[in-house]
């Protein structure tokens, strides 16, 4: 589905992502970990088409995205719930969902909003509410409601448990393994190592800006060196 | 009582149109971090094409309508020939064109029309006062305050209920994630443009209403309202322009009532050093829904 190769992004003379290549096939759940400054998000950021790319190709389904804008990767049923959430917090929870489904026709749009708040009741709730108004958690299940209005294929999220509470992290995971098990293929970074080695099929682990070691994510759940890496506090 | 009557249409008055000024430069700020200076020379844009419509025979009511439109579609004009070859690059950028073309229109008006200011014929029933017992209101403050309220209001509608509104809005609270959703950046961008001189034209036809001329000029005083306005609501959101622009009519009109004669010169004055305390004590301004700068 997703072919990433020699992928290289810069920021200035600063090298953040230096020649990598992965793969995501269709329903696969992939995880990408490392450590903070290891050049994840800046990946999903060039494979959403946020940040220019030096070198390399990106394709979705064997056709290049490099000529495709940012806004035109919606409508090939792609869809990202970013770092930090970003929910539009000036909006109220419903017209953040609207804004998701903007590639979608009205009626559309209504029976997704529907099953978003059948999904997240909480997100019923609050659905007049300014997104900025909502706790953290609240934030992330709207981030990811958002990024499913438009039914994605391909699901990419960049750290969704990052900064909430416990319990919350857990309600976090246990959505994905849902998305997993209904199909969408997803593509997920995240710093909960522990957790997302244990819902992904298979993981790449990168440092420096370069992926250092790939395969299924048990495996390499139970490699010594990520368990000492990453796993430490969190096994 | 009819003091306090007269003083609360005064401030409606004043601070419906700042409002107006206001959102006009809002919008875009929105989408492109930074304060177009130009906007004021579309009210201006808009009283030439009135001023000349009505010259040559146009029905006043068509002409202001031809006249709203067309200052939209300048602002549009504005976008594509100046501002987009500059997206990407840093705000200040796009603030120092804008400087530029407000530059380049004033010699333009001033060459290829006239220096000096010229009349604009408004109708007979915006001249002249109704009294209710002792408080006279001036007809043209009262279409003031209609067209103005009218006109928040449909924006209001226009913002939160329609598609394209709340692309607008998504867009300039996070114009990145917005394209993810498949928000077009050329669209929304085009868009929050053509409102600002849709804004900047309905302005302009009641700062007009109330003075009857048009010069080269004529932009650069509601400019700056716009800006205390603006800066002082916050520039964040669609809502710190009104509460900046209402705020500001309040204040000018407090201190036109309570200033003793021979300091109302002053009043300018005390509205900037209330910007500067605005500035330094609450630099976001009323609203501060997204303290970061878009881009």
């Amino acid at each position: 589905m997703l072919n990433v190769q020699n992928l290289e992004v810069s920021y200035g003379p600063v090298a953040a992502v230096k020649g990598v290549s992965f793969e995501v096939a269709k329903g696969e759940l992939v995880t990408i970990i490392g450590a903070n400054g290891a050049g994840k998000s800046t990946t999903l950021n060039a494979v959403m088409g946020l940040v220019a790319i030096a070198g390399g190709d990106i394709s979705l389904n064997g056709a290049s995205l490099l000529k495709v804008p940012v806004e035109g990767r919606a409508g090939l049923g792609m869809s990202y719930s970013p770092e930090g959430r970003r929910v539009f917090k000036a909006l109220s929870v419903l017209e953040n969902l609207k804004a998701g489904g903007t590639i979608l026709s009205r009626g559309e749009t209504e029976t997704r909003i529907e099953a978003a708040m059948a999904r997240f009741p909480a997100l019923r709730e609050r659905r007049e509410q300014d997104a900025g108004t909502l706790s953290g958690g609240e934030q992330q299940m709207l981030a990811i409601a958002r990024a499913l209005m438009v039914d994605p294929e391909f699901l990419i999220l960049d750290e969704p448990s990052l900064g909430l509470a416990p319990k919350v992290v857990s309600q976090v995971f246990a959505i994905i393994a849902e998305l997993r098990q209904a199909g969408v293929t997803i593509l997920l970074v995240e710093q909960n190592v522990h957790k997302s080695l244990a819902v992904a099929d298979r993981a790449y682990v990168m440092e420096l800006g370069r992926i250092v070691k790939s395969g299924p994510a048990g495996e390499l759940a139970s490699d010594p060196r990520i368990h000492d890496s990453y796993l430490g506090s969190a096994a | 009582m009819e003091e306090f009557i007269q003083y609360l249409i005064a401030v409606v008055n004043l601070g419906s149109i700042y409002a107006l000024l206001a959102l006009g430069l809002v919008v875009v700020f929105g989408q492109l971090g930074f304060l177009n200076f130009a906007h004021g020379d579309l009210m201006t844009l808009f009283g030439y094409a009135l001023l000349f419509q009505t010259a040559w025979g146009v029905p006043f009511w068509l002409a202001v309508l031809i006249a709203i439109l067309f200052a939209g579609f300048c602002a549009v004009a504005m976008e594509r020939i100046a501002f987009r070859p500059l997206r990407g690059k840093s705000p200040m950028s796009l603030l120092i064109t804008s400087f530029a073309i407000s530059g380049a229109l004033h010699v333009i008006f001033q060459v290829a029309i006239s220096p000096r200011s010229k009349p604009i014929p408004i109708p007979e029933f915006l001249s002249g006062y109704i009294t209710f017992g002792e408080v006279y209101i001036g007809r043209a403050q009262i279409f003031t305050i209609i067209v103005a309220l009218a006109s928040l209001l449909l924006l209001k509608v226009f913002l939160t209920n329609s598609r394209l509104g709340i692309a607008l809005r998504a867009s300039a609270a996070d114009f990145d994630v917005a394209r993810v959703m498949g928000i077009r950046a050329n669209r929304v961008i085009a868009l929050a443009f053509f409102l600002s001189g849709i804004l900047a034209g309905i302005a302009a036809l009641l700062w007009i209403a109330q003075r009857g001329a048009v010069f080269p000029t004529l932009g650069l005083t509601p400019l700056i309202k716009a800006l205390i306005a603006a800066i002082i609501g916050g520039l964040s959101n669609p809502k710190g322009a009104l509460y900046g622009g209402f705020f500001l009519g309040a204040l000018e009109a407090t201190l036109l009532n309570i200033l003793p004669d021979d300091y109302v010169v002053f009043r300018d004055a005390v509205v900037l050093l209330i910007l500067v305390f605005f500035l330094v004590f609450r630099p976001n301004g009323i609203i501060a829904t997204n303290p970061e700068p878009m881009r």
